[in-house]
């Protein structure tokens, strides 16, 4: 069976709606015109579980399911949304959206078009090819191999959760294309004590797949390993230095930094209203020669990764910035129609409660030629951090922050004391022009990333080599000298 | 006041849905339950350039029960609330309540905790606006904004929005209650540019539970323009310490991780760096925070917690001395105290200061600093209590704004910072959840160029 007939029987069956149904909605909602119209039917099961206290305390399930329909009619957007999918809340959400637009009519689907994408990922049900006692035993694996790597380990708290997902995407022109998407995490926290000291880290991973991949690959002891690691190492750091100073960053996560420097800034809304310091510098040198930076839903089983976007675009791998210089934005359908562009598979949206927007999916920059102990030897006094907690960025003024969780000093060419967490501050425009050594080792990150943006929140993976800043703002506590 | 009349059907609908599942979860043997409802319905409009941009219509619904079977509890929530889909989830719910471990501090509340008579605190102000009424008003605060200042090149959103929610909490010792409330906003955003073609952005908004007690929009289109306006041309300053003086929302947003590493769920985990505090000094003799659950019209008001606990007033800070941590059901039974009705959070949490003074006073106090009017980046790590802070706002000298400062981050210890704050002042902010003033410290460490 292919997906779209197992979508649609999950999803238009149970309220008996046929194409004929669908046609009356798009009556309705193009009723007074638009340019774009689309519904979007879809269910999401979610399980999460969850140890503490050396215990599994409690497993949970929740199921949604709904849809969304929209109109888009020159700039605006009409949008509403059910959560019971049965025809007349259908025709009501449809009309009230059908307000935005003033003039015109909708000419009746010809055809439909089913669409059928490259599967970039399993159709399996991660929740129901795994059973619960052992997902309940890998979560006391964790807590005892924790325990039993440190004394100084005094609370674990790990996390298991899956996803199953189901869309169906049919707009005006006819077209019809499903997905299945499934999505695993695991989670792991650790506080570690000694004396009166007390640190904590975390680590975790996932991707598109089965639980499966956590234990073919180890993981469950590795994300353990690291957590209880950087916690150890967190307990010796001391105060970080604060003011400008070279700074060189990991490979793999520390792709953050793309994702909040340029990555937002590059998005197609925020350049067609010109919000983005980006909106006037396309073709333009925004980075360092060495800065190649694409975004890359294509990737097989990425936590990132979509076999078609939530407008039933095939996902793409996306120059944005080549040898520096900016070459692309990232487009959902509307913004791509206005600014006279082509589509690149980044609409996206939490739900079909929410309505699309451009938004990344893997976004990471290609290996250069340096070898990462040489980036490092080049620096007399600085800093290297290898991981981070997160970030934000105002795409307006540029200014952007991302917040490393562990890191060193670099002293002489060696990295050498720990120090404690710091946010680093910079420019979007400007920072990628200081990157001055790009390393031979991308590495992608270990699939955690949650990207929120208008209040929705989407799974994203970033990457990178390790890369040298020349210049970046660091914000410790250690000002002057005498540090 | 009498309740529209959809209001009290959306709330016998909840409360029935809510009986019903009690009494499926019974019947397959759980020994407790616990129910929350949630139906919300509204819209929000966002204009821009003098058309709508969005126009969006809101109608949702959530259903979240935890069934505890002896010391096990498993948890599901639906947003479908037919028969079927609800014996769906009840049987979930009993399905990960066998697979979880014993947990000898699940229970229910205490029944003579929970709010059966619930007080009444009106927060249902329902707002007959109709949509292009809305589409008009947010209009005219794009049109007030772009007016203010030529260097405004636009206004990135002018948005209006009103929502109305109903809610019941249930549990099977027969507590059955349901809510509704309302919540009104209105929002300006807005972007100049520079000479130099840099450009800024900020914004202003006002909420309120009754549609009356917003703002003026025009006031607010003005006050989201000349803000914008004063942040071009910002630059970093030099590495240095400096007092620092945090705007209202600022300050609210780092004592809310003081207050977070109260909450009895870090204590128990051994996670907060408020740990083995209790009745110790934490703030200056001078401060002290109350929580009051029961502000009239409070943006986080409650007469009682997600658990169904009664909510009360009381002094989480007391001339400076932490009093208690704040307890849900569960996280009490962990620490072996009783729940403070802080299932869910803290509800109003006013911020008492003997230093008061006007956000010049403040200034003048210390002839120098940084006045910090908003931070990006992570809250810090709970643990420890160190943060470190992206941040723009504007230097100050002699109690006078000198330029716009970007580029910078303030970082500390939360501790230390709690004992070295100077004054708050009297610009409280009431549309936060923590109702404070500016908030003056004596010194951090700015990091910039």
């Amino acid at each position: 069976m292919d997906i779209i007939t197992r979508v649609s029987e999950e999803l238009l069956v149970p309220a008996a709606l046929d194409l004929k149904d669908i046609e009356k909605v798009f009556d309705n909602l193009m009723a007074k015109g638009g340019d774009y119209a689309d519904l979007y039917f879809q269910s999401e099961f979610n399980e999460h579980w969850y140890l503490d206290d050396g215990i599994v305390k409690e497993g949970s399930l929740s199921i949604d399911k709904g849809v969304g329909v929209r109109v888009n009619s020159q700039e605006k957007t009409g949008f509403a949304y059910s959560d019971d999918i049965v025809l007349p809340a259908l025709l009501e959400a449809s009309k009230a959206a059908s307000n935005i637009a003033q003039v015109g009519s909708h000419t009746p689907i010809k055809a439909w078009k089913r669409q059928n994408p490259v599967q970039l990922y399993s159709s399996d049900n991660p929740l129901s090819t795994f059973s619960s006692e052992k997902k309940v035993s890998m979560l006391q694996e964790i807590d005892a191999y924790a325990r039993s790597i440190d004394p100084r380990v005094k609370q674990v708290t790990a996390s298991l959760s899956g996803v199953y997902e189901s869309i169906l995407m049919i707009n005006h022109l006819g077209e019809l294309c499903a997905d299945i998407r499934p999505l695993v995490r695991m989670g792991v926290q650790v506080v570690v004590e000694q004396g009166d000291k007390r640190e904590q880290a975390s680590a975790g991973g996932g991707q598109r797949g089965d639980y499966t991949y956590f234990i073919n690959n180890g993981y469950i002891k590795s994300y353990t390993d690291s957590a209880v690691r950087q916690a150890l190492v967190n307990l010796e750091a001391r105060p970080a230095p604060a003011g400008t100073m070279p700074v060189v960053l990991g490979p793999g996560w520390p792709g953050v930094l793309l994702h909040e420097a340029v990555g937002h800034g590059l998005e197609g809304d925020f350049n067609r209203k010109k919000t983005s310091a980006f909106h006037d510098k396309m073709g333009e040198q925004v980075a360092s020669s060495l800065c190649t930076i694409v975004d890359d839903g294509t990737l097989p089983n990425r936590r990132g990764s979509l076999s078609i976007d939530d407008e039933g675009v095939a996902t793409n791998c996306t120059t944005l910035i080549e040898d520096g210089k900016l070459v692309n934005y990232m487009q959902d359908r509307l913004n791509a129609r206005l600014m006279n562009m082509v589509p690149t598979g980044n609409g996206r949206r939490e739900s079909y409660a929410h309505i699309p927007m451009p938004r990344m999916t893997n976004t990471y920059m290609l290996p250069g030629q340096s070898a990462p102990e040489d980036i490092i030897r080049s620096v007399e006094k600085g800093i290297y951090a290898v991981n981070f907690s997160g970030g934000q960025v105002d795409i307006t003024s540029g200014k952007f922050v991302f917040s490393a969780s562990e890191a060193y000093l670099i002293e002489k060419g060696k990295v050498t004391a720990p120090i404690k967490g710091a946010t680093l501050i910079g420019d979007g425009p400007s920072v990628l022009h200081k990157v001055s050594m790009v390393g031979n080792d991308l590495s992608l990150d270990d699939g955690v990333g949650v990207c929120g943006k208008d209040g929705q929140s989407v799974p994203v993976g970033v990457g990178q080599p390790t890369l040298k800043i020349d210049e970046l703002t660091v914000g410790g506590t250690q000002s002057g000298d005498n540090q | 006041m009498t309740k529209h009349l959809d209001a009290k059907e959306m709330m016998a609908k909840l409360q029935t849905v809510a009986s019903d599942v009690i009494v499926m979860a019974k019947k397959i043997g759980a020994d407790g339950v616990e129910v929350a409802g949630h139906l919300g319905k509204g819209f929000s409009v966002d204009v821009r350039g003098g058309e709508v941009d969005t126009l969006e219509y809101d109608r949702g619904k959530e259903l979240s029960l935890t069934i505890i079977n002896g010391k096990k509890k498993g948890s599901a929530s639906t947003s479908d609330f037919s028969a079927q889909a609800l014996q769906k989830v009840v049987n979930a719910a009993n399905d990960f309540s066998r697979y979880a471990a014993d947990d000898s501090f699940t229970s229910l509340p205490e029944k003579e905790l929970l709010a059966y008579k619930p007080k009444v605190i009106e927060s249902y102000y329902p707002w007959s606006i109709e949509v292009g009424d809305a589409i008009q008003m947010a209009k005219n605060m794009e049109q007030t904004a772009l007016q203010i200042d030529d260097q405004i090149s636009q206004v990135e959103s002018a948005a209006m929005a009103s929502h109305e929610n109903y809610y019941v909490l249930a549990n099977s010792l027969d507590f059955n209650i349901a809510s509704c409330s309302t919540w009104h906003e209105a929002s300006c955003s807005v972007i100049a540019k520079d000479k130099a073609n840099n450009m800024q952005r900020d914004y202003d908004y006002t909420v309120a539970k009754d549609w009356r007690d917003l703002l003026a929009f025009d006031e607010i289109a003005q006050s989201a323009g000349s803000k914008t306006v004063k942040r071009l041309g910002a630059k970093a300053i030099k590495t240095q310490e400096a007092p620092v003086i945090f705007s209202p929302s600022c300050a609210a947003s780092l004592l809310s991780v003081i207050v977070g590493a109260c909450y009895g769920s870090k204590i128990y985990r051994r996670s907060s760096f408020l740990l083995d505090k209790l009745e110790q000094k934490i703030f200056p003799e001078f401060i002290s925070m109350i929580e009051k659950p029961l502000l009239e019209k409070g943006v986080n008001s409650a007469v009682y917690d997600c658990d169904g606990v009664t909510t009360s007033e009381k002094a989480l800070f007391d001339r400076g001395v932490l009093k208690t941590y704040l307890c849900s059901t569960y996280s009490a039974n962990q620490l072996g105290l009783r729940s403070t009705g802080n299932a869910g959070g803290v509800y109003n949490l006013q911020v008492d200061s003997n230093e008061v003074s006007g956000l010049d006073e403040l200034m003048r106090s210390v002839k120098c600093g940084v006045y910090v009017t908003e931070m990006m980046g992570d809250s810090g790590n709970p643990v420890t209590g160190d943060f470190s802070k992206g941040a723009s706002g504007f230097w100050f000298e002699n109690g006078e704004i000198k330029y716009p400062v970007e580029g910078i981050t303030v970082a500390g210890n939360l501790l230390d910072l709690a004992q070295n704050i100077l004054a708050f002042g009297d610009d409280v902010d009431k549309r936060l959840g923590i109702l404070a003033g500016s908030m003056l410290v004596k010194s951090l460490t700015i990091a910039g160029t």
